[in-house]
C-alpha cells in the first residue's frame, strides 16, 4: 500500500462513499482506496460519521395526522379543511389569542359607547336643521304658488313635480318629490290649507314637522304658517337669541328691537331669486324679446355677458332684476323664449336681518343725537370736544353704512333676481378648418415637454420643501429600524 | 423509530444511489407499510394517478412519506406539534397542487421542495414574531427533546455548524438527497454543495471528537493537505 500519492481529492472520496460517482470512476476510486491506507481510513471516518449522525432519530409521526390527511383526501380534496381545522383550532384557542380578541372587542365596544351618542346627536341636529330648511323651502314655494295660482296649495303633493309634462296646479314642481311625499330626513311633514275667506285674501296654511322617531331622528317639533315664521316646540325659532352685535345694547334697544321685530312678523321680507336656463333657436331674437319682457315688467338688466366661441354654441348669461310681484309673470314670459332645461327658485327670508338692522340704525341715530347734544350744550377742554366729535363722526359713518345696507336689503326684497342663461342650439360648422397633422404633432410635443418639465419641477419642489423634514425623520427612525432589522436577521439565522 | 426513506422511494429513483454504508438501516422500511396494490409502483406514477383523480394513491404516497417529512421538520423546529402542523401543511400543499403536477423531477425532490418552502415561511414568521412581538424563537432546543445522550451530543454539534453547511449535511444524511437534488433545493452550484458538504463533515467530525484526533482523522487531514497542494 502506498500512502505517498493521492490522485483523488477528499471530495471525490466523499462522493465515492455517498454513491455520487459515475460507474467507471467508482472502479478506479475503489481500486485506489483498496491500496491506500489513508484513503481507507477516510472512507471509514466518513462512514463512521454517518453512523454517528444516524443516532439522531425522531419519534414516529402521531397517528392522528394520518387519519386526518386520509379524511381530507377522501373528501375530494376540499382544500384540506379537516386537517387545517386542527391547526386553526390550536392556534385560535391559545390564551394569548383569546386575550387579544377580548381586548379588541372591549376597545370596539368602548369606542361605540362613546361615539354612538355623539353620532346620534349629530344626526338629530342635522335632521332638525334639514326640517327647518324644508319648512323655509315650503314657505317660499307656497308664496310662489299663490303668486301664480291665486291661492295656497291645497295639499303637500301640489308642491311636488308632475309625473310628466309641464307643471300644473296640482303638481307645481316647486319642491323635490321627497319633500312633497311628506317625509324627509327623519321628519314627517303635514300640510293643512285654510281656504280664502275674503275676496283679496289668499287664505292661509299651516305646516307641521314631526320627528318620525322622537329621540332618535330628532327631538323638536317644528311648524310654520303663511306668515313665514318658523316655530320650534311652540316658540319662534331664533326669537330668544339675538345677534352678537346687538347684545351689547341696553335694555331699551332690546325693547325697541322686539317691537320692530313683532311689527315685521306680520309681513315677512323675502328676497326671491330664480334661475332659468333656456335653449333657444335664434339667440338674437330671443335677446330682443327678453329686453321687451323686461320693459313690460319694469325690470332691468343687472349684468349681461355674451360669448360665441368656435366649436361651441352661442350663450348669453344675464342677471335680471324685476319687481318681486312681477317675478312669476316675468318668468312665465321668459320660459316662452325657448326650451327650458333648468329652473329653480329660492327665497331667503331677511325679515330678521332687516329688523336687526333697523334696531341698530335707530340706536346709532340716538347715539348720534346724544353726542350732538353734548357738543351743543356742554363746554369743556378742547381735547374732550375733539374726542366727542371723533366719536360722532364714527357713529355717522356707521349710520351711513347701515342705511346703505338697509337700502340694499330692501332692494333685494323689492326686486327679485333672475339668473338667466340663453343658449343657442348648437350647429356644428362644416367649414371649421381642423389643425394640420404637423401642427397637432408640434402642439402635442410642446405640451409633452412642458408637462415633463413641470413634473420634474414639481418633484424638485417637493424635495426642496419636504426634503429636510424627511431627512430628519429618516435619521431619527433609521437607527431603531436598523436595530430591528439586525434582530430579525439574527432570528432568521438562528431559526 | 425510524424516519428514513422507505424502500419504495429508493426503488422509484431513476438513478439508483449506491450508498456505501451497508451498516445503516436506510433501506429498511421502518413503518412496515402494509402491502397494497400499489407496491412496486413508483412515486411519480402514483402522483400522476392521484392528479388524475385516484384518491387511494395519495394514501399510499402519504404512508410512504409522512415519516420522512415529519423527520425533516422535526429536526429543524423545536416543537413536535409545529413539526406535525408543517407536515400536514406540506401534504395539503401537495393536495392543492396535484392538478398541476408534471413529472419533470423525482417526486421526492418535488415534495421536499414544498416542505422546504413551508419551512422557510415558518422560519420567517417565527423570526418576525421573535423580533417584533418578543415571542420565543423556534430554534431547536435539544434539552427539550427526549433522546439519548449521544443523540443530544450529535444535535448540539450539528447546531454549531454554519447554517448553510448544516442544511446541506442534514439533507444528505437524513433526507438522503443526492448532491444534485440538494443543489436544486438550496439554489447552489453542484460544486459548492460538494465542498460545503465536505466542510460540514470535517467540522462535525472535529466537534464530535474534540478531545483527541483519531487515526482516521489525521489521515483525512493529510489527504486534504495533499489534495490542496496538488
Amino acid at each position: 500500500m502506498t500512502t505517498t500519492e493521492h490522485p483523488l481529492s477528499p471530495e471525490e472520496i466523499m462522493g465515492f462513499v455517498d454513491g455520487e460517482l459515475s460507474a467507471d470512476r467508482v472502479q478506479s476510486v475503489s481500486a485506489h482506496v483498496g491500496q491506500c491506507s489513508e484513503c481507507t481510513s477516510l472512507v471509514a471516518e466518513l462512514r463512521n460519521l454517518s453512523v454517528q449522525m444516524a443516532v439522531w432519530q425522531v419519534e414516529t409521526v402521531p397517528e392522528r395526522s394520518t387519519a386526518r390527511a386520509v379524511v381530507a383526501t377522501q373528501k375530494k380534496l376540499t382544500v384540506g379543511w379537516p386537517v387545517l381545522g386542527s391547526v386553526i383550532s390550536r392556534r385560535f384557542t391559545s390564551l394569548r389569542f383569546v386575550l387579544g380578541v377580548a381586548s379588541s372587542l372591549a376597545a370596539v365596544v368602548l369606542f361605540l359607547a362613546i361615539a354612538t351618542p355623539n353620532l346620534m346627536r349629530s344626526r338629530m341636529a342635522a335632521n332638525e336643521s334639514s326640517a327647518v330648511g324644508s319648512l323655509r323651502v315650503l314657505n317660499t314655494a307656497a308664496n310662489t304658488y299663490s303668486g301664480v295660482y291665486g291661492h295656497y296649495p291645497p295639499s303637500l303633493k301640489s308642491f311636488g313635480p308632475p309625473s310628466s309634462g309641464a307643471p300644473t296646479e296640482n303638481a307645481a314642481g316647486l319642491v323635490d318629490p321627497t319633500l312633497a311625499g311628506g317625509r324627509k330626513s327623519g321628519y314627517q311633514f303635514t300640510y293643512q290649507m285654510t281656504p280664502a275667506s275674503g275676496r283679496d285674501s289668499r287664505g292661509g296654511y299651516a305646516i307641521q314637522a314631526t320627528p318620525i322617531e322622537p329621540g332618535k331622528g330628532g327631538y323638536r317639533h317644528f311648524s310654520t304658517n303663511e306668515t313665514g315664521a318658523i316655530f320650534a316646540d311652540g316658540a319662534e325659532l331664533g326669537g330668544p337669541s339675538l345677534p352678537v352685535e346687538t347684545q351689547g345694547l341696553g335694555q331699551q334697544v332690546l325693547g325697541e328691537q322686539e317691537t320692530a321685530r313683532q311689527a315685521a312678523e306680520t309681513s315677512p321680507m323675502i328676497a326671491r331669486t330664480a334661475e332659468l336656463r333656456l335653449v333657444v333657436e335664434r339667440l338674437d331674437e330671443a335677446r330682443e324679446e327678453m329686453d321687451r319682457i323686461l320693459a313690460r315688467h319694469k325690470g332691468f338688466v343687472g349684468r349681461l355677458s355674451a360669448s360665441a366661441e368656435n366649436g361651441s354654441e352661442r350663450v348669453v348669461i344675464a342677471s335680471l332684476r324685476v319687481p318681486a310681484d312681477q317675478l312669476d309673470a316675468c318668468l312665465a314670459a321668459l320660459k316662452k323664449l325657448g326650451h327650458v332645461t333648468h329652473e329653480s327658485q329660492a327665497g331667503e327670508e331677511v325679515t330678521q336681518q332687516h329688523v336687526d338692522l333697523l334696531a341698530r340704525l335707530k340706536n346709532s341715530r340716538n347715539t348720534e343725537a346724544r353726542l350732538n347734544d353734548v357738543l351743543r350744550q356742554r363746554g369743556g377742554p378742547i381735547k374732550e370736544i375733539l374726542e366727542v366729535e371723533k366719536e360722532s363722526a364714527r357713529v355717522r359713518g356707521e349710520i351711513e353704512q347701515m342705511e346703505a345696507e338697509q337700502q340694499t336689503l330692501e332692494h333685494r326684497v323689492s326686486f327679485a333676481t333672475i339668473d338667466l342663461k340663453l343658449a343657442e342650439e348648437y350647429k356644428a360648422e362644416l367649414t371649421t378648418p381642423a389643425p394640420s397633422v404637423a401642427m397637432q404633432l408640434r402642439n402635442a410635443l410642446v405640451d409633452g415637454f412642458r408637462t415633463a418639465f413641470q413634473s420634474l419641477l414639481a418633484l424638485l419642489l417637493f424635495f426642496a420643501e419636504s426634503g429636510p423634514t424627511l431627512l430628519l425623520w429618516l435619521m431619527i427612525l433609521s437607527f431603531p429600524a436598523w436595530l430591528l432589522w439586525r434582530r430579525y436577521q439574527r432570528s432568521i439565522a438562528v431559526a | 423509530m425510524q424516519d428514513t426513506l422507505p424502500a419504495l422511494v429508493l426503488i422509484s429513483e431513476a438513478l439508483p444511489r449506491h450508498t456505501m454504508d451497508e451498516t445503516t438501516s436506510r433501506q429498511a422500511n421502518p413503518q412496515g407499510s402494509p402491502a397494497s396494490s400499489n407496491t412496486g409502483v413508483s412515486d411519480e406514477q402514483l402522483m400522476l394517478a392521484f392528479s388524475q383523480g385516484s384518491s387511494e394513491t395519495f394514501t399510499e404516497l402519504f404512508s410512504r412519506y409522512k415519516q420522512p417529512i415529519y423527520g425533516f421538520f422535526r429536526r429543524r423546529v423545536s416543537e413536535p406539534a409545529h413539526a406535525e402542523e408543517l407536515t400536514q401543511e406540506t401534504f395539503l400543499a401537495l393536495l392543492r397542487a396535484a392538478t398541476r403536477y408534471q413529472p419533470r423531477a423525482l417526486f421526492r425532490t418535488y415534495l421536499y421542495a414544498i416542505g422546504f418552502k413551508i419551512l422557510r415561511a415558518y422560519r420567517r414568521k417565527a423570526a418576525f414574531r421573535s423580533t417584533f412581538f418578543g415571542h420565543r424563537n423556534s430554534a431547536p432546543d435539544p434539552s427539550r427533546q427526549d433522546a439519548t445522550e449521544s443523540a443530544l451530543w450529535v444535535r448540539r454539534a450539528v447546531e454549531k455548524l454554519d447554517p448553510v453547511d448544516r442544511e446541506v449535511l442534514m439533507l444528505r444524511e437524513f433526507e438522503q438527497l443526492s448532491y444534485a437534488e440538494i443543489a436544486d433545493l438550496l439554489q447552489l452550484p453542484l460544486n459548492t454543495v460538494r465542498s460545503r458538504l465536505f466542510r460540514a463533515r470535517t467540522a462535525l467530525r472535529n466537534l464530535l471528537e474534540p478531545r483527541g484526533e483519531s487515526r482516521a482523522h489525521s489521515a483525512l487531514r493529510q489527504i486534504t493537505k495533499k489534495g490542496e497542494n496538488a
